[in-house]
């Protein structure tokens, strides 16, 4: 029996069993949505509280992921894969940022111009950058159903280019999808982890 | 080694199973422990499927051999009270686990 007892698994399990609520899903998915809408209704003020709900990521996991799974310091190889992760992600950010500010302090008149490409397709780009965000988080933090979000994300985005309809709406139904993903796994979740009985 | 004697040696592997790791309570316990650095009382409650009462039962056996150890921290400015295998205990684990395997073994 204990022979066979794969503790790699048994750590990949309880590690991943910290995303099953959902929360991560729900602070991505509603600043896409809150995005989208500003979009459809020309509304700036949806554009300066869309990245608000990200603020919420850790008052929920503390008010209902930790009172349900309780605390937990992962093995040092986990904190190390974890911390690396963080890092990747933020030379991306980085490397996306850059890519952008050449691209518009590029040089006009040229064969190819990345500067006027990216104006005539600017949220091809922004929705490319934000999938390939997704993507780099399921291969990085292993969280699998962010491809969905990416391909979700990606797709919204590619689809107001190709079937020619107001941007913000493929946009916003992107968002609102990813963030009812992650409110049908939090509903689970609360299901299958009711709070501990002292 | 000869056959005869990788037998005997897989044999003597059942005398060497830790009894304290081989309830099956326990044994759930350093496994989950095992498995990260340090965990709380809810993770471990939820992990094993143990009450409150007969994790603490569990926890004060092993705490008596120096397997597990408590520490109390500060997350997020709340005291937690976490508990962790000592180098004593994960050593005693591995060893159980090397045994157990030989006992299949033997028993095959």
């Amino acid at each position: 029996m204990m022979s066979k007892i794969d503790l790699e698994d048994v750590e990949q399990k309880t590690y991943l069993s910290y995303f099953e609520d959902g929360i991560a899903d729900i602070v991505a998915g509603l600043p896409i949505l809150l995005f989208g809408l500003g979009m459809v209704f020309d509304a700036s003020s949806f554009f300066i509280f869309a990245w608000m709900p990200i603020l919420l990521f850790w008052p929920l996991k503390q008010l209902i992921t930790i009172p349900r799974m309780g605390y937990v310091k992962f093995s040092p190889e986990r904190q190390r894969r974890i911390s690396k992760s963080w890092i990747v992600l933020f030379i991306a950010g980085v490397f996306s940022l850059l890519l952008g500010i050449i691209a518009f302090a590029g040089v006009e008149g040229q064969a190819f111009d990345l500067r006027d490409f990216m104006l005539e397709y600017s949220l091809l780009v922004f929705g490319a950058i934000l999938a390939s965000a997704f993507a780099l988080i399921a291969i990085l933090f292993e969280v699998r159903r962010f491809f969905i979000h990416a391909a979700l994300v990606f797709g919204g985005w590619l689809s107001s280019y190709l079937f020619d309809i107001e941007p913000g709406i493929p946009v916003a139904v992107a968002g609102g999808a990813i963030a009812m993903i992650g409110l049908g796994l939090l509903i689970s979740f609360l299901g299958k982890y009711p709070l501990q009985r002292e | 080694m000869s056959q005869r004697d990788k037998r005997q040696d897989e044999m003597k592997a059942i005398d060497r199973l830790d009894r304290i790791i081989h309830e099956p309570a326990r044994l759930k316990i350093m496994t989950h422990l095992y498995v990260v650095e340090s965990g709380d009382f809810v993770y471990l409650m939820r992990t094993t499927g143990l009450t409150r009462g007969n994790l603490s039962s569990h926890m004060t056996k092993l705490e008596e051999v120096d397997y597990v150890e408590v520490i109390k921290e500060f997350v997020d400015r709340k005291p937690v009270t976490m508990l962790r295998l000592t180098k004593k205990g994960r050593n005693a684990f591995l060893e159980y686990r090397k045994n157990m395997a030989l006992a299949i073994e033997a028993t095959k």
